[in-house]
């Protein structure tokens, strides 16, 4: 399996630490608000720095082990996705079937060159791998290696 | 070259407009509570507050389409159709040409009026339409969809015209539509409504003659059944089915003109549909379907091209017209089921029934006998 970019360990921390700031401290002030207003005070705000705390770790430990499991390979016949901590999965998509292909960039990404790849097929609503953390230059080029590849096969 | 499909085009100026609405509409109809609440909760807005709920409601969605008009550039390039999109969060799509299910050109009022054309491009993924160029010129529409069926080096005045296969009139729409069974319904159900409903159709009944809400039932079955009518000649009026050497080709619209184009070869199925009211007159309809779908209105829409008016006989030629090799639907020899498949069915209709029967009776008895009846024909 090929690494994602290191520049992705970045990607990570970052998104990892907007989403605390904008939804982790909110959920937790809200709990904690509600465990001292309807609990009782200390019990609430012990448990609210508990949470805090663990959010903080979740925060910090997360996106580094997220972006050691990640992993990506092509060949002629699949693309394999290697994801997942807690949950690891591995995703293989014949190339054959791809129907399309996105390369997204949001703000971050494109503040340090990197970009999302995503592989539709016939199977799902949304997109049915994703590799992200990649080098811009890498994702077009798997871009357009994965729809060459799809034209030679006409599964749908 | 101005006529390269490789070069990267954009779409029209007016897309802008064309967006506008549509986006407005999928925010009301997304985040209506919302947009209420903003608008008119709590003090009236006003001074700056009173801006800020504007740009909220209006401002965004038109600054989306704005930025969506003046970002989005689409070529055909090495076998492959790319969009570009976006400013902050920023898409590169490329689609094969092989994988594409059907490209359909949309024309509404507005579009017709200003000349320009919508192009949607659908794959088997996904439940949208995966390339939407809402705004483009006629001409850039011919060139893409030229280059998109590999024809880019047919001038498409110099391209063999397609055959037509089928045609329909006025006539045959009016009866297309006067067996429509939907709007039927819809009308047998508002008359019921009116007849039963104390406050309005009863009550009107018992102050007034019965002939008064004889006629208010007969005006609403009546009234439906124009309006099923008037939708069937709206929906496929000027409707043609026709076949080039690779692909089918189905135009129809009054008020918005629709021309889909799907390659021979991407046909996923073929569904033969005689409704009640339209089998007693002999009629049916023919929906050709292919791997995109896209969720519209109810559900998933699959059929890429419906013919509206088809008579049992002349579906099989039809269907070897149109697609040489596939099996006729209306007349094929079909295998039966098991014979035990009857009393599984008959226990799941009748359990399902009774419970809903009894459910319906304790709260409402004697209608809820009724549901029960209407209940039992359970399709297996």
């Amino acid at each position: 399996m090929l690494p994602l970019d290191p520049r992705a360990r970045l990607l990570f921390h970052a998104t990892a630490a907007v989403r605390l700031v904008t939804l982790g401290i909110p959920t937790v002030a809200m709990v904690t608000i509600g465990l001292v207003v309807l609990v009782a005070p200390v019990p609430g705000l012990v448990i609210g720095a508990v949470l805090l705390l663990l959010q903080m770790l979740f925060t910090v430990w997360m996106p580094a082990l997220s972006f050691e499991r990640y992993g990506w390979q092509l060949d002629d016949h699949e693309l394999l996705v290697q994801r997942g901590v807690v949950f690891r999965n591995v995703t293989a998509i014949p190339v054959g079937r791809v129907q399309h292909v996105d390369v997204r960039q949001g703000p971050l990404e494109q503040w340090l060159g990197l970009a999302r790849v995503h592989v539709h097929t016939a199977s799902g609503v949304g997109a049915d791998g994703v590799v992200p953390g990649l080098d811009l230059q890498t994702a077009q080029e798997l871009r357009d290696r994965l729809v060459a590849a799809s034209e030679r096969d006409d599964g749908v | 070259m101005a006529s390269d499909p490789a070069a990267w085009r954009g779409v029209h100026p007016l897309s802008v407009l064309v967006n506008f609405v549509p986006r407005i509409y999928a925010l009301l109809r997304s985040a209506w509570p919302v947009v209420l609440m903003v608008l008119y909760g709590g003090r009236r807005s006003e001074g700056l507050a009173g801006a800020v709920s504007l740009v909220f409601v209006f401002g965004l969605p038109f600054l989306a389409s704005v930025v969506h008009a003046l970002t989005l550039r689409y070529r055909v390039a090495e076998g492959r159709l790319e969009i570009r999109s976006g400013l902050v969060n920023r898409q590169a799509r490329a689609i094969a040409l092989e994988r594409i299910q059907n490209v359909e050109r949309v024309q509404n009022v507005f579009q017709r009026a200003s000349g320009l054309v919508e192009v949607r491009v659908e794959t088997a993924s996904g439940a949208e339409v995966e390339g939407l160029l809402s705004a483009i010129s006629v001409d850039d529409a011919d060139r893409l969809v030229a280059a998109l069926s590999r024809d880019s080096a047919v001038p498409p005045a110099d391209a063999p015209a397609p055959e037509v296969v089928a045609r329909y009139g006025l006539v045959d729409l009016v009866w297309a539509g006067a067996v429509d069974p939907r709007l039927g319904a819809l009308s047998m159900l508002l008359a019921v409504v009116v007849e039963l409903q104390p406050g309005f159709g009863g009550a009107l009944m018992q102050r007034s003659s019965p002939a008064l809400g004889v006629a208010v039932v007969g005006a609403a079955l009546s009234g439906g059944w124009l309006l099923g009518i008037a939708a069937a000649v709206v929906r496929y009026q000027g409707f043609t089915l026709s076949r080039t050497e690779r692909s089918l080709l189905a135009v129809h619209g009054l008020l918005t003109r629709r021309r889909t184009e799907l390659r021979r070869t991407k046909v996923q199925q073929l569904v033969w549909t005689e409704p009640l009211l339209a089998r007693l007159f002999g009629l049916g309809t023919l929906a050709i379907e292919t791997a995109a779908a896209r969720e519209e209105g109810s559900g998933t829409e699959r059929a890429v091209a419906t013919v509206p008016y088809v008579e049992p006989g002349q579906v099989g030629a039809l269907v070897a017209e149109a697609l040489p090799g596939v099996v006729d639907p209306a007349t094929v020899a079909l295998s039966p089921p098991d014979p035990r498949a009857l009393p599984r069915t008959v226990i799941v209709s009748v359990a399902g029934a009774a419970v809903l029967t009894a459910l319906a009776t304790w709260f409402a008895y004697p209608w809820g006998l009724v549901v029960g009846l209407s209940c039992c024909p359970q399709r297996p």
